[in-house]
């Protein structure tokens, strides 16, 4: 960007800045120019090697007419801004933060791992078996099988990676047919085997216009040891090959079986390992009667992925260091910067230990805490933006409960009625009865982040009948609800949950 | 300066390639006597830049010029010891300190250095040159000047051991 009326030096300087601008994704820079030396300054509150890299590559592309190509660097901001919320790097935490709430296998792609906060399971997705990842819905699911993923790609081991999002809502038996081509074509690319994959990949296409199940269950039959010897092939060149499947909760649960039987048909012996990210509550992985599926712990491992209520430290530590990540990535010092203690321990309980909730929920209260010219980030602002993400949790219920989300809606609006208008209380138990079906879908409820986990199984009277003791979700205008005695996260002693209403089952 | 002979470091203008392509000619004996003489000028120019760094923290602070030059110094030598060391580079040559930006992709917090080492250099040239400079017109304070260095040459001393050298 060249300014007519500027002088050559000020030129000079926009350039710099504005390819600066550009790489880092910041809207603005702060700057300053030692006049002695006529060298430029950049600040940043927290100038890390990532921002160093970039400055470099920055200056690699001004032309060396420029001065300050050779005269330009970074530095740490002499004081502590008063209007932290305003700060370009606070406005690319907020974008960063807002890219994050979806991982796929092209998130963030080579700047995965300068973001990513290790949750103590990477080794055990890293290791020579099949894994199925459980957690609710913003655990980290995703971004625990991404890490491993990026760790193959940096290593450029032979992986493949099926976001079962494609086939959600499907029960056809073509979802078999369908995720076996997306495996034998991703594996194409190792060039081994290949013309063994091609033949496969043939015959799974001309397979897709049958529409006799059992014509097609007998033709993949078929076609699995074929396969099952090409990826050999590319296991024994490369030692191991794995296949990620993430989301399998998304397709009809009848049909979960099926497919696990067919992949593990294919990977069994064979120095192929299946990596599985599910919602627990959602997902079918083994059938006993037809016997078919992944059976753990036999075929598969679980790793469970739930930081919740129940341990409000650990899902603390968590969401902060996953948070410092990401305030360190756009070059803030760490989250503190931006908010209180008391606003992080607020965010935990309002998120209910979920780090994809508290993410977006921090992003929201930024905005919220901008607009209301606030210097940090609020607890009221961190609260308004929980209230809001209600819409949101019942748009995922419609995608994860087939056909059944007007009844789990239907039971969660008893819940609310039983818990708010009746006894005016945020929280409740629920006698555990796992073969009860009310029982059941509040599991769900608790899967899709409706209801919260403060206690897996307390006793209250009668011995040998235990209670979970559950919490509403705040998006369901239990703060606006100014008659509701409201519990706070001081008040999780068990004496106190033990005096919660007990929500009868029957 | 020169070096005087006989020498290891001026029998070529790069060690590493030199090592390379008579290899085939030596036995592993040889080869490994040529390298140990390599390693032990990579250990003396790395202890050459300690001694300039020590010099630099114990100087006071009000002499700014003595302090900053000496840490640039401090940080060129333990980066041409760590040159030496990785790509078989060693110049005495006035040109080669437009090269302290050149140094392994593989050494931790590499762009950091790369663009501070540049800014210290700007700062010793102001230090040692610039008759009319304040204090104010570095580029970096003192203290933030001592730290880069001091960090440099704690990932570099890492970096080398790593790598087998003895320091």
């Amino acid at each position: 960007m060249i300014l007519p009326n500027a002088s050559k030096n000020e030129n000079d300087m926009l350039e710099v800045m504005e390819a600066f601008k550009r790489q880092s994704r910041l809207s603005n820079v702060d700057f300053d120019i030692r006049e002695h030396t006529n060298y430029l300054l950049l600040y940043l509150a927290n100038p890390t090697n990532r921002f160093f890299r970039i400055l470099n590559q920055t200056l690699e592309s001004i032309p060396e007419e420029n001065p300050y190509q050779q005269h330009t660097t970074i530095k740490k901001r002499p004081k502590y801004p008063s209007e932290r919320l305003l700060l370009s790097e606070v406005q690319l935490l907020r974008t960063v933060l807002s890219e994050s709430l979806t991982v796929t296998q092209h998130s963030f792609e080579d700047d995965f791992f300068s973001r990513y906060t290790t949750f103590g399971a990477e080794e055990q997705i890293k290791s020579h078996g099949n894994h199925i990842v459980y957690g609710r819905r913003g655990a980290g699911k995703s971004s625990l099988l991404a890490f491993f993923m990026h760790s193959l790609r940096q290593e450029k081991k032979p992986y493949a990676w099926v976001a079962m999002q494609t086939y959600n809502d499907r029960e056809d038996i073509h979802i078999v047919t369908d995720v076996l081509m997306e495996v034998v074509e991703q594996f194409q690319k190792y060039n081994i085997a290949s013309a063994d994959l091609n033949k496969a990949r043939l015959k799974l296409e001309s397979l897709a216009d049958e529409t006799d199940d059992n014509i097609v269950e007998n033709q993949l039959n078929r076609l699995r040891p074929k396969i099952r010897k090409a990826l050999a092939l590319i296991a024994e060149n490369y030692g191991s090959i794995f296949i990620f499947l993430d989301d399998v909760h998304l397709i009809k649960q009848e049909r979960q079986p099926v497919l696990l039987s067919h992949l593990y048909a294919i990977c069994r012996d064979n120095r192929t390992f299946l990596k599985i990210s599910c919602i627990e509550q959602f997902v079918k992985t083994y059938e006993q009667f037809s016997r078919q599926g992944l059976e753990k712990p036999y075929n598969a491992q679980e790793i469970k992925l739930d930081y919740n209520l129940t341990m409000p430290e650990k899902s603390k530590n968590h969401i902060k260091s996953i948070l410092d990540a990401y305030a360190i990535y756009c070059a803030l010092p760490d989250i503190s910067y931006l908010c209180g203690k008391s606003v992080l321990d607020r965010l935990v309980w309002v998120a209910a230990g979920v780090p994809r909730d508290a993410l977006y929920i921090f992003s929201q209260a930024i905005a919220r805490s901008t607009m209301k010219d606030e210097k940090k980030v609020s607890i009221s602002s961190i609260n308004a933006a929980a209230s809001e993400m209600a819409e949101g949790k019942l748009r995922d219920m419609q995608q994860d409960v087939f056909g059944e989300s007007d009844e789990v809606k239907h039971i969660l609006e008893k819940i609310r009625c039983f818990c708010v208008d009746e006894k005016r209380k945020n929280a409740f138990l629920v006698e555990i009865k796992n073969e009860n079906t009310l029982f059941a879908k509040i599991q769900q409820l608790i899967a899709l982040r409706l209801l919260h986990v403060l206690h897996e199984g307390i006793t209250r009277g009668k011995a040998g009948h235990r209670f979970m003791a559950l919490m509403l979700d705040y998006g369901f205008g239990i703060r606006a609800a100014r008659s509701v005695d409201l519990l706070e996260p001081k008040a999780l002693t068990s004496h106190a949950l033990r005096k919660l209403p007990i929500f009868p089952l029957s | 300066m020169k070096l005087k002979s006989p020498h290891i470091l001026p029998a070529s203008s790069n060690t590493r390639k030199m090592l390379e392509n008579i290899r085939h000619l030596l036995d592993q004996k040889a080869c490994d006597a040529i390298q140990d003489e390599i390693d032990k000028n990579v250990k003396a120019l790395f202890d050459l830049g300690l001694e300039h760094f020590n010099f630099a923290k114990q100087t006071p602070s009000q002499y700014w010029r003595q302090r900053i030059s000496r840490l640039y110094y401090g940080a060129y030598n333990v980066r041409r010891a760590l040159q030496l060391h990785y790509s078989g580079e060693y110049s005495t040559d006035v040109s080669d300190h437009k090269k302290i930006y050149d140094m392994p992709d593989d050494l931790p917090n590499n762009s950091t250095y790369k663009r501070r080492l540049v800014d210290i250099r700007e700062d010793r040239n102001l230090a040692d040159y610039d008759h009319s400079a304040s204090e104010s017109d570095l580029t970096l304070t003192q203290d933030e000047a001592e730290k880069i260095v001091t960090d440099f040459i704690a990932d570099v001393r890492t970096f080398l051991m790593n790598r087998g050298i003895s320091l």
